[in-house]
């Protein structure tokens, strides 16, 4: 069964492209922008989330930092794709298991898709 | 015979006393000169409050001749909210401190409020009694105008800084995105065409997207710098992996020049930035391709010292004068302004040096014109740290 990733992106382009991408390294996409609403991403039971981290945002505003506060979705490991060039300590900051920093190489990008999803624990 | 002391005055003891008032008469005649003159207001009181002096500083500056304010309670200058003041004044006059430059407001007879500082000292009759207070007031409304501009003016340029960090955050973002989609789409078209020539125009055009990207990093770590933010992670990691790293990312975007790994130490684990790290190496690694255009080969070293690691990048091209070298570590600082070909904003070495030095580590070169130029940075290692 294919692994599936929920790509939240703001940027129509870059979610061709990082779908397009994962797509063709076998995964299932579905690639949103910024939901209104945490509980709409719950149906599609993603097992990674590739979060777009805008740069502005306000500590313990971010996205990344809400999803890990919802028990339904805080087991979910959370890539965050962010522009900051202090992406690391934004990383650490809202609890992100990885991250990929923009713009990213095709290569970077899936190996840490792939370094997650093998570092997921078993479904019970 | 009795015999005469030298050091005793001849005087007699009527003589000295009738001397003595006159120099008393002197020093009160130089003290109501300098009351009279000063600029100051001078005013003294009973500690009941009644003004019993009143210089003609004290009528200019509050506007009541010496023969409406003589007699009359202080209150007469003091605005109604501040009455209290006046308590705590009396307060400490009466146990024989002194208050010096209390700054306040003061009351003038046409109802203008005056910013002055006022020093008050007890007036001691010749018993030690306390008997009253003398104050000295000073208009201060000109430098209390000046400061609150002041003021003013450190909180518009604050919130001007702090819009432009925020915009150039913004901007960075938003130049940073356009650049993702076309880096993207670029590796995407890359690994679907086959013809040689295009491949090879394409792996140019990526090449430019990285520069562009790169300027558009160094820019936003400058205004962070100059605001203070640049942050810095501490964690472990090896210094000699980041190195081979630096050195195959430059390698494989660069093909006029060799880059040459001359020490092999293996794994040296040290703590810090390990990204910032690779930072610098590329930004040496850039200048030392780019300042030596005649020649092929750039080395590079790494040395591991007692409390130290060293890291060396050495080019064999058009050095730097002696007159320019302590300059090349300065913000917007390039070389050869008058050299159009070489291109750059002159923030990589300002950058590298802010990152070095916040790991507690030193940043230097070692050049000779014609001949090349080393440039050295060190870090700390885990036992120095």
């Amino acid at each position: 069964m294919k692994k599936k990733i929920l790509i939240i992106e703001n940027d129509q382009d870059i979610r061709h492209i990082v779908a397009f991408i994962l797509e063709e390294e076998g995964f299932e996409t579905l690639s949103i922008p910024e939901p209104e609403d945490l509980s709409e991403i719950i149906p599609f039971a993603p097992d990674i989330i590739l979060l777009d981290e805008f740069i502005n945002a306000r500590p313990g505003h971010r996205l990344c930092k809400k999803i890990k506060q919802v028990k339904s979705l805080k087991h979910i490991p959370v890539i965050i794709l962010s522009t900051a060039n202090d992406i690391e300590l934004i990383a650490k900051e809202c609890e992100a298991n990885d991250h990929v920093r923009k713009p990213f190489e095709v290569k970077d990008l899936v190996s840490t898709v792939v370094r997650t999803v093998n570092h997921q624990p078993l479904a019970c | 015979m009795d015999q005469v002391n030298p050091h005793l005055s001849p005087y007699s003891l009527s003589s000295i006393s009738e001397d003595s008032q006159a120099i008393a008469e002197q020093k009160q005649a130089i003290l109501a000169a300098i009351i009279t003159t000063s600029d100051d207001a001078i005013v003294s009181k009973t500690l009941q409050g009644i003004i019993t002096s009143w210089n003609p500083a004290a009528e200019r500056m509050f506007g009541y001749s010496e023969a409406e304010a003589v007699g009359r309670h202080i209150t007469l200058i003091i605005p109604t909210d501040r009455i209290k003041e006046e308590e705590y004044i009396i307060g400490e006059i009466v146990k024989g401190n002194r208050i010096d430059h209390f700054e306040t407001i003061r009351l003038s007879k046409d109802g203008r409020n005056i910013p002055i500082s006022v020093s008050i000292s007890p007036i001691i009759d010749s018993t030690g009694t306390i008997i009253g207070a003398s104050k000295i007031a000073r208009d201060i409304s000109e430098q209390r105008a000046a400061r609150e501009e002041n003021a003013r003016l450190f909180a518009e340029v604050q919130s001007l800084n702090e819009k432009k960090d925020e915009f150039i955050g913004l901007a960075s973002h938003e130049l940073k995105t356009p650049l993702t989609s076309i880096n993207g789409y670029l590796q995407i078209i890359s690994s679907m065409i086959t013809d040689e020539k295009a491949a090879k125009f394409l792996h140019k055009t990526q090449q430019q997207v990285k520069k562009l990207n790169a300027l558009v990093s160094d820019l936003l770590d400058v205004s962070k710098i100059e605001a203070g933010k640049l942050q810095i992670t501490r964690e472990a990691f090896d210094i000699n992996q980041v190195l081979a790293d630096a050195i195959e990312l430059i390698g494989y975007g660069n093909k006029s020049h060799a880059i040459e790994l001359t020490t092999a130490i293996g794994p040296l684990i040290i703590t810090g930035d390990a990204h910032r790290v690779e930072q610098v190496i590329i930004n040496l690694l850039t200048n030392a391709i780019r300042y030596s255009p005649g020649a092929n080969k750039i080395e590079v070293g790494l040395i591991r010292e007692a409390e130290e690691v060293v890291v060396w990048v050495k080019d064999s091209g058009m050095g730097i004068p002696a007159d320019k070298q302590q300059d090349i570590f300065t913000r917007f600082y390039r070389i050869n302004d008058e050299n159009p070909t070489i291109s750059g904003l002159g923030i990589g070495l300002y950058l590298s040096r802010e990152i070095i030095m916040r790991h507690g580590g030193r940043i230097w070169a070692e050049s000779e014109p014609g001949k090349g130029s080393t440039f050295f940075f060190s870090l700390p290692t885990p036992l120095a740290q």
